[in-house]
């Protein structure tokens, strides 16, 4: 199933959103724009495949940048390659590829390997955490959204 | 002289033509001949390019992002870039049908080695053992194929499995990674030539360290990926320049050569071509007519002549590719370590495995990450993306990647034939491909090996992210016309003519009866010359 045609607004939303998510920055109009090239490129568009939960999931990743990471989280989980990880990779790839956003995914934090290993363990708490919260708030949430489908194409009339 | 017509521009065709050139044959040469994208703003660096650039996310993802590596795609660590995306561009009805086999086709000037990554490792006479042709017998084309494309590289402990031969250069520089990897080495040499008999060195690279025939020497811009912009970095389309430089060669693009024609005594007599742009078929007058469109497209060529002639179906029978398996790792020591941007980008180390036959090595090429976009590598890291991205940033100098290598072998049940049951369209080429019964357990023991060799060396391998491609990945085709020094059907002579037709010769990997594990493009390359030299 295709995403439904977004307008510019709520693309540039989503983007900043994301964009916030990601790498603590907001974006520049270049990257807005590219953001929103890409919705409009067929090839682009066309790859992958989603469904109408995974159009409720970017509704709801969209609200912020916390949002945003329990979808990625329960998406990184449960379907790797649902809408909102097509849309976040899709933005880090943009992102990694001009100035001065690439320069975020070129820093070091330090050199100290005690403390990177305590992030590193920080980090992976902090997903466990939401995964846990995502299993919570979002399996049931999509699970719901996809019986309502289902439901509802079973009173589809049929024709002939 | 006669007129040699050739088909094909890729690495064994311009080679070979160049060679007959120079001894005044007239050549024609017909190709698709898909062309590239001269390199954008040639003194920026990789990171310059993303600042300079009016557009750098089109330069790095395309037009169309086809460069942006989606979830769903769960192939490869790296896509391919815009600038060589031409490289793979397909012809209409070229497509093949395939069982176990992925297979890579190009129509691009210079063919497939637009897109390599430089690798010039020679046969060892191991490995030339199912050839009718020792080392000695190929050496002198081995140092003239380096002359005419320049080598960087040294003799070290690698040099045991392959011969160091004439006009090497000095090796390029080597980055900060590559340096602690080849020190560690050096330290653990003992256990690891000992007990895992692996074998550290240098890369041999088709890049220049000085500068040669109107080419600059690498200058470290990072872009090697991307396209070399000073030509320090070798692509076939370099020698096809030189070969457009005699008046006795004559090159026509948009040909895409369907099959050839021959008379009763099996002789050939003209080579039939669709005009791409005219969708109009064209027939070509040959004396010697000579295959290069590597071995699936030259298989395709003979295989649709007979049928065309007599309506048989042959089969061609030995099909080979090397497995590749990429295993990633971390260099414990380089972890929070800035990367350097500006290096040279594809593999300085390389490693070889000994075993107890030619066809038990293993070839590894060791790449660091650098300059190539990160986010395929960030998406497979088990966590969310923002917590990827903290921990990548940290690791990405300690970053590499082996691409390990395995030998191959003619077997009768891989096979090329066509398939012909449609009679509205033109013949397809169907492929069937099936590895070994123990290849699983040859792999499985090869990266616990490797595994082993780089935790010596410092390195871990995440779990569950070692990734075997799937056969026609490596695109080393090779071995369903093979030289044979006792005539039979479907076979060559020593000199790669065919058995089957006395005008016809195969300089491409068509005719290489056995598939080492190292990259086969030099040889193809040193094969194609000594064809030239010998036979014509």
């Amino acid at each position: 199933m295709k995403e439904p045609t977004l307008d510019s607004r709520t693309l540039d939303r989503e983007c900043a959103v994301f964009c916030r998510y990601l790498i603590g920055e907001e974006p520049n109009d270049y990257v807005k724009g590219k953001y929103r090239e890409a919705h409009r490129s067929p090839s682009w568009a066309r790859s992958g495949h989603s469904d109408p939960s995974d159009h409720f999931l970017v509704k709801f990743a969209r609200m912020s940048p916390w949002s945003t990471k329990v979808i990625d989280t329960y998406a990184r989980v449960f379907r790797p390659a649902m809408l909102v990880r097509k849309k976040l990779v899709l933005l880090l790839a943009i992102l990694e590829s001009c100035a001065p956003t690439h320069a975020y995914l070129d820093a070091v934090d330090s050199r100290s390997l005690f403390l990177l290993s305590l992030r590193s363990l920080r980090a992976c708490f902090t997903f466990a955490l939401m995964v846990v919260v995502a299993v919570v708030l979002i399996l049931p949430l999509e699970l719901a959204v996809r019986g309502g489908v289902k439901f509802f194409v079973s009173w589809v009339p049929h024709n002939g | 002289m006669d007129k040699v017509v050739i088909v094909g521009s890729g690495a064994s065709g311009v080679h070979f033509a160049l060679s007959v050139l120079q001894k005044g044959y007239d050549v024609l040469m017909l190709d698709v001949g898909r062309a590239g994208t001269e390199p954008v703003n040639g003194q920026n660096t990789f990171l310059d390019l993303k600042t300079k650039l009016k557009d750098p996310a089109a330069y790095f993802l395309g037009e169309d992002f086809a460069g942006v590596v989606n979830p769903d795609f769960k192939a490869e660590y790296y896509g391919i870039p815009p600038s060589k995306s031409y490289v793979f561009s397909d012809v209409d009805g070229a497509r093949a049908e395939t069982n176990g086999f992925s297979p890579l086709l190009s129509f691009a000037q210079g063919g497939l080695a637009q897109a390599w990554t430089g690798g010039v490792y020679p046969f060892n006479d191991d490995e030339l053992e199912q050839f009718p042709l020792r080392y000695k017998d190929i050496e002198p084309y081995y140092n003239e194929v380096a002359k005419r494309i320049g080598i960087a590289g040294i003799e070290d402990d690698l040099s045991r499995f392959m011969p160091v031969h004439d006009n090497l250069m000095d090796p390029l520089r080597l980055d900060e990674h590559s340096v602690l990897l080849l020190s560690e080495y050096e330290r653990q040499r003992a256990f690891l030539n000992d007990k895992l008999r692996c074998y550290f060195g240098r890369s041999r690279v088709a890049t220049l360290t000085k500068e040669m025939n109107g080419r600059d020497k690498c200058s470290y811009l990072g872009r090697c990926l991307w396209g070399c912009p000073s030509g320090a970095f070798y692509t076939p389309s370099i020698t096809l320049n030189d070969c457009a430089k005699f008046p006795n060669f004559r090159y026509l693009s948009d040909f895409h050569v369907h099959h050839f024609k021959y008379n009763s005594k099996r002789r050939i007599t003209s080579v039939v071509a669709e005009s791409l742009p005219t969708k109009t078929a064209h027939e070509f007058p040959v004396v010697k007519l000579v295959l290069a469109a590597g071995t699936l497209s030259s298989s395709k060529i003979f295989l649709t002549s007979i049928f065309e002639d007599s309506g048989a179906t042959v089969k061609l029978t030995g099909l080979m590719d090397n497995r590749q398996v990429l295993i990633p790792f971390v260099n414990l020591k380089m972890i929070g370590r800035r990367y350097d941007a500006e290096t040279y980008q594809y593999h300085q180390v390389a490693f070889g495995m000994e075993g107890d036959t030619p066809s038990a090595y293993l070839h590894g090429l060791v790449t660091t990450l650098k300059t190539a976009l990160v986010h395929p590598i960030i998406q497979n890291i088990p966590l969310d993306l923002k917590a990827s991205i903290a921990l990548f940033r940290n690791l990405r100098a300690a970053l590499g990647l082996v691409n390990l290598n395995f030998s191959d072998t003619r077997r009768q049940d891989n096979v090329l034939t066509l398939e012909t049951a449609d009679h509205g369209r033109k013949p397809t080429l169907r492929i069937h491909y099936s590895p070994t019964f123990h290849e699983p357990a040859r792999i499985q023991e090869a990266i616990r090996k490797v595994k082993q060799a780089f935790w010596r060396l410092k390195c871990v391998v995440p779990p569950g992210m070692i990734h075997v491609r799937p056969m026609g990945a490596s695109v080393h085709y090779a071995g369903t016309i093979p030289m044979s020094r006792t005539p039979a059907p479907y076979t060559t002579s020593e000199v790669c003519q065919s058995h089957d037709f006395e005008n016809l010769y195969l300089v491409d990997g068509t005719t290489f009866p056995f598939l080492p594990a190292k990259n086969i493009t030099f040889t193809l390359m040193a094969n194609a010359v000594r064809v030239a030299e010998c036979a014509f």
